[in-house]
């Protein structure tokens, strides 16, 4: 048996924002995600969760480190157009007004997600192709793959339905839906892309109580039925709770505590990871404020790691 | 009990090709000084709207009839400049998004001390003093050089804590807070919570607060009221609506939510409850209406 390849393998990543002084956002952060798995990432607000996403799509160069995606650096270019294989990773953002353009109909805008699969499974038919004439085997899993499943939705139409719109709504521009129905269009968009990589930066943030936990379980168990990697950064930590296999804690551009998730937390071992389960308000109506953390003087401590 | 603000039998329709599509059904509501009304309900039930409604902020072609009470005037009733002097200084409002807020092209420092200005009349210094001082209030830190940072420097919480601080700049009577820690980690939340808590106890600020997350909720409201559709199905005193429900609405909700008593504990929960694998995201049938 061989080992099983990481889908993304992150590697002493440090991120520097240039500026004055630059802003060291993400110091050091090494991690692997692997087909199919659900990985949560929490942590304080500014710790570098949002550059971690970006630096996995591209988005952002990192000063120092290695990122692969199925074995191949990823390379940030900038602004403009990413490499079709990189389109393998798909990402939903955490304002709902950034992932959609504001002037297109919905609908258009989810069908250039189904346009992404259809294109890299061409181009993936073609490898195979070329893979004819090659005595090796082909592999698995290729950059250009895309996940076509029987039962996936076809049409934007279809997509908008899943994710609990109406067929008709393809027609209307963002603007007229509300923050939570703008979520779901731009998850809709990415899952569309069939991705073997899914990011979702506060993905169920702007969703009503009562369809958070639906769309969360729905985008992990999406993931876990076609071998997409689901990397889920929220702050909902109740929610990450109930479907991540494994969490990673990130404070101060690092990562301080990762584990299996009910090991982290049952036995949070880090001094951060403490005050954030502590912080957790409980919906039972007392009416007391959650506990802040007294002192972030002992938030230094060395990683804890189940 | 005086309400500083007073929703009376609000209803919105937008116009559209195919007529008026109703958004807000005779909302009531009122918050008193001193309090936190909580606003909570479906995603798309008019949440948003009615807050937007109340700073003259609504859609435009939207229709809309009842009343909105500040100050012993009708807030409907304003236009112009009459409006302007209101919102804003007399009523401050913290949006879902913060890009909504937040100016990507202008400095933090300019977007606090413009709005000062606009409604104190004060001198440049001072509106920096204030500005500082707000963002202080909040937890950004840094002073002064702050001000000179754009809003795409700062993660999306900070940039949700510095469009509180502008919400805030003009010690307004009333203020609408939009989702306002959504974008916060849970410990960043709390000091928010305590924040806008300590402001309600000490200057006896009116807050409405809207939010989906009913931990949130249950720690800072006074009085919770449930949205869906476009009207309100339930307002109460915030223990009665955690523990005795009366709207079948609000205990869907209360059933669903991770944490709460009764409600999801474990993936085998998720799993019981939506035996579909969630790919049902409709409302669940059943509920009265
Ligand atoms: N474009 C930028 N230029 C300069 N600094 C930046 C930029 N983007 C982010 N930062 C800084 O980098 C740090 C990490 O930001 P990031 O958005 O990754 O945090 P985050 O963990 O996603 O926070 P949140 O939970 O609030 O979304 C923050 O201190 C932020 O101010
Ligand atoms: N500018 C607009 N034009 C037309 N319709 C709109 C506009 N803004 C919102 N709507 C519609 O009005 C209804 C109420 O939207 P609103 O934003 O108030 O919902 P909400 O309760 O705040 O939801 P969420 O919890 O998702 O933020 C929704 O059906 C939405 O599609
Ligand atoms: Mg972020
Ligand atoms: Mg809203």
């Amino acid at each position: 048996m061989t080992e099983p390849m990481p889908v993304i393998s992150v590697r002493d990543v440090h991120v520097d924002y240039p500026g004055h002084p630059p802003v060291h956002a993400v110091r050091g952060v090494s991690f692997d995600l692997f087909e199919g798995e659900v990985v949560g990432l929490v942590g304080e607000s500014g710790c570098g969760k949002s550059t971690m996403a970006r630096v996995l799509t591209g988005l952002v160069p990192r000063t120092e480190g290695e990122v692969e995606f199925l074995g191949e650096s990823v390379e940030a270019l900038g602004i403009g157009r990413r490499p079709v294989e990189l389109t393998g990773i798909q990402m939903v953002f955490q304002d709902p007004g950034s992932s959609l353009n504001p002037r297109r109909r919905v609908g258009s805008q989810i069908m250039d997600g189904l346009k992404l699969a259809a294109y890299r499974e061409r181009r993936r038919l073609a490898e195979l192709e070329d893979l004819l004439d090659d005595p090796d085997l082909p592999p698995l899993l290729t950059r250009t793959a895309s996940r076509s499943l029987p039962d996936q939705p076809k049409t934007p139409a279809e997509w908008l339905e899943r994710v609990g719109l109406d067929a008709a709504d393809a027609n209307r521009y963002p603007r007229s839906f509300s923050g939570g129905q703008r979520q779901r269009i731009a998850t809709a968009r990415a899952l569309a892309a069939q991705p073997q990589v899914l990011i979702g930066d506060e993905p169920i943030s702007a969703l009503d109580a009562s369809t958070q936990a639906r769309v969360a379980y729905l985008m992990s168990t999406l993931a876990v039925s076609q071998g997409t990697a689901l990397l889920f950064i929220s702050h909902d930590l109740s929610v990450v709770r109930l479907i991540a296999d494994r969490l990673l804690v990130m404070w101060s551009g690092r990562i301080v505590e990762s584990g299996p998730t009910e090991e982290v937390w049952s036995n949070p071992g880090h001094p951060y990871t403490k005050s954030l389960l502590a912080a957790i308000p409980a919906p039972d109506g007392a009416g007391r404020l959650p506990a802040m953390p007294e002192s972030q003087a002992d938030f230094d401590a060395p990683p804890v790691i189940h | 009990m005086t309400a500083v603000l007073r929703i009376e039998d609000l209803s919105l329709g937008i116009r559209t090709e195919d007529g008026l599509r109703p958004i807000l059904d005779g909302v009531s509501l009122e918050v008193q000084r001193g309090q936190v009304q909580g606003l909570a309900g479906e995603s798309g039930s008019g949440k948003t709207i009615t807050g937007l409604t109340v700073i003259g902020l609504e859609p435009n072609r939207s229709e809309i009839s009842g009343h909105i009470w500040l100050d012993g005037q009708d807030l409907l009733k304003l236009t112009g400049s009459a409006l302007n002097a209101v919102r804003g200084a007399k009523v401050g409002m913290v949006f879902q998004d913060p890009s909504t807020s937040l100016h990507p092209q202008l400095t933090v420092g300019s977007q606090l001390t413009d709005h000062v200005r606009y409604h104190l009349k004060v001198s440049k210094d001072e509106a920096r003093d204030r500005a500082v001082q707000a963002l202080d209030r909040v937890g950004v830190q840094g002073g002064r050089a702050t001000l000179a940072r754009y809003p795409h420097e700062f993660s999306g919480g900070q940039r949700q804590r510095i469009a509180i601080a502008i919400a805030l700049a003009c010690d307004p009577a009333v203020l609408i807070a939009d989702e306002p820690t959504t974008a916060l980690d849970v410990t960043v939340q709390a000091g928010v919570l305590t924040l806008i808590r300590s402001l309600v106890d000490s200057l006896g600020l009116a807050v409405l607060f809207i939010t989906h997350d009913l931990g949130v909720m249950s720690a800072v409201a006074d009085r919770v009221a449930i949205m869906r559709h476009g009207q309100i199905v339930e307002n109460g005193l915030r223990e009665q609506v955690f523990t005795a429900p009366t709207h079948a609405y609000t205990r869907e909700l209360l059933a669903s939510l991770p944490g709460a008593k009764g409600g999801l504990e474990s993936r085998a929960d998720l799993a019981r409850m939506f035996p579909d694998g969630g790919l049902e995201l409709a409302s669940p049938e059943g509920l009265e209406l």
